[in-house]
């Protein structure tokens, strides 16, 4: 589904002694299957920005369309369209609360009306794209599996309810290496299968260049730059400035040129390790032109 | 001269109880000492008894068998358990339980003031722990108005200003923003350098340990590794077997010297640039 918002700004408690503007004017366009990075410093609007695409916060002005539905200050989205929009939380295992794993991932599904035997298969298949077995997992208490296990386990809950857009904030956070890989690895999998448009929020480089063909820059409540990820990390004075950094990738290529003639310069578009390491491979095998 | 040890683990062993009331052993006989004044980095993938290990060391959790001793204090020492906990600090992931006052300096003053610490001195100490951690601006701002990297800021804040012998950080950074987590880091190592404050870092970010004084690997309750983080990130092949990573020069080295290209173990860019450098301009 396309995304696009228009001239959208929301303050947080606004006409109180506390109003805050939170996100300033944001104009943006998501082509429908896009995987999304989007990068900023803590407070930067990140999340408010991402709660509107499912209604739990509306613009205080402008105009937001997914898909064929329109969000403005006066039009919230239809409750059925809800279950098209999947927003995984940060820290999202603080937000199960069955008994069983089978029960807490059936839940959305039942709540909009699915039948147990569909929400089931459901369940089944979202556990297995985050990696974990369904048989085995089913019956367990959600309480008294490891930190990983639980996250997976919420992002199964949404993956059950089968969105055309995922939204995932800092779905990673605080998981250990191999942790990261899986649960990205999975999703990136569905997004490409199902034809997504997933936007991830995080605040790692190296995931938002490993994953993302689009990438979004937030910063003070603004978004200050959208482009594909070699656009942005070519600006990484800029970057520096709003908090943010460019993946080791790139700093990386950004010394080698520094040390190699202009002529020998890699370049700067390796911002994916296998690329780049593959890239130097070549070079390095390659007989010396000159 | 030996380095005076401020932590030691002597064959320690923790269980908690499992789902079907069994016992599982988080911690199988754990021997290991931190220097006074050492900045150690323990590394391990989820549930490899890191956090247990964290938890033990300030006496949030005691010992099923064997010994930890901090500073010569036995931890099971109740008498003893204020005093090593001021001693060490520590920073967890979530900072939203750890925070209570009603203002940014209020909640970092509040460890300060139950310490009995002269009002003057409590003034430079909060300012300088805000300062250092990014956060003076926001010195009068409510906690709750945060977002949660700019919490954990003020947290660590609060624990800095403590002046603890030993910093725990249990993955204190894995929420901040890039530069967030350089503060701080950097923070961390400035109080450990200048003022001689042992740091223990607890992380999933290989990349936090190359500059440790040592490195601690631990792998399903026992401890896999350790040494000089040049030792442990040569193993590139264990430490993916555990499913840890490695820093990326050793993974952008190890993907070259793989396929026969001679190049010299290195921690840091600048480092291996310089040696591939000369190997593209030579071949």
């Amino acid at each position: 589904m396309q995304i696009t918002f228009d001239q959208v700004s929301h303050m947080y408690g606004k006409g109180t002694p506390f109003e805050r503007l939170a996100l300033q004017n944001i104009s943006l366009t998501i082509p429908s299957g896009a995987f999304v990075g989007i990068i900023g410093q803590t407070g930067s609007g990140k999340s408010t920005l991402i709660q509107h695409l499912n209604g739990l916060l509306t613009p205080t002005s402008g105009k937001i369309t997914i898909g064929d539905v329109v969000i403005t200050p006066s039009q919230r989205i239809p409750h059925a369209r809800r279950k098209d929009i999947g927003l995984v939380f940060q820290y999202p295992e603080h937000q199960l609360f069955e008994e069983t794993v089978a029960k807490d991932v059936c839940f959305g599904p039942l709540n909009f009306e699915l039948p147990p035997n569909m929400a089931e298969a459901r369940a089944r298949e979202a556990l297995e794209i985050v990696g974990l077995d369904y048989e085995t997992m089913k019956d367990r208490s959600p309480f008294q599996l490891s930190g990983g296990q639980m996250r997976r386990v919420a992002i199964a809950g949404v993956l059950a309810m089968q969105p055309k857009v995922l939204v995932l904030d800092e779905p990673t956070a605080g998981l250990d290496p191999a942790g990261r890989k899986a649960i990205l690895e999975g999703i990136h999998r569905i997004h490409r299968e199902q034809k997504l448009t997933t936007l991830l929020v995080t605040h790692s480089m190296e995931e938002a260049a490993r994953y993302a063909d689009l990438m979004l820059v937030m910063a003070g409540g603004e978004l200050v730059m959208q482009g594909r990820p070699e656009e942005v990390f070519q600006q990484a004075e800029l970057l520096r400035t709003l908090s943010l950094d460019v993946p080791e990738t790139v700093s990386f290529i950004s010394r080698i040129n520094q040390s190699l003639p202009d002529k020998e310069s890699l370049p700067t578009t390796l911002y994916r390790e296998e690329e780049l390491i593959a890239h130097l491979l070549e070079r390095l095998s390659a007989p010396k032109e000159c | 001269m030996k380095p005076e040890n401020l932590l030691t683990f002597s064959d320690v062993t923790f269980s908690y109880d499992g789902e079907e009331g069994q016992r599982v052993k988080v911690l199988k006989g754990v021997d290991l000492s931190i220097a006074k004044g050492s900045f150690v980095s323990v590394l391990g993938h989820n549930g490899s008894g890191k956090s247990t290990l964290a938890k033990l060391m300030n006496a949030l959790l005691l010992p099923e068998g064997g010994k930890i001793l901090v500073s010569g204090v036995d931890t099971k020492d109740g008498e003893m358990i204020w005093e090593i906990r001021r001693h060490v600090g520590m920073v967890f992931q979530n900072p939203d339980n750890q925070i209570v006052g009603a203002t940014v300096e209020d909640d970092v003053a509040f460890g300060l003031e139950n310490m009995g610490v002269d009002p003057k001195e409590m003034r430079n100490r909060i300012d300088e722990a805000l300062l250092s951690v990014g956060m003076e601006k926001y010195a009068l701002a409510q906690p709750y108005r945060l977002s949660g990297g700019q919490k954990q800021r003020v947290a660590i804040a609060g624990i800095m200003a403590m002046r603890p012998s030993v910093i725990i950080l249990d993955e204190a950074t894995a929420m901040l923003d890039p530069q967030g987590r350089q503060e701080v880091m950097h923070l961390a190592r400035r109080l450990n350098r200048e003022e001689g404050i042992t740091v223990v870092n607890i992380t999933h970010f290989p990349e936090e340990a190359i500059d440790s004084d040592r490195v601690i690997v631990m792998e399903n309750g026992e401890v896999l590794m350790e040494g000089h983080p040049a030792e442990v990130f040569s193993q590139v092949d264990r430490l993916q077997q555990a499913g840890l990573d490695v820093p990326f020069v050793v993974r952008v080295r190890h993907e070259l010297i793989a396929k026969g290209y001679d190049l010299p173990f290195e921690l840091h860019q600048e480092e291996l640039v310089e040696h591939l450098c000369r190997l593209l301009l030579t071949r």
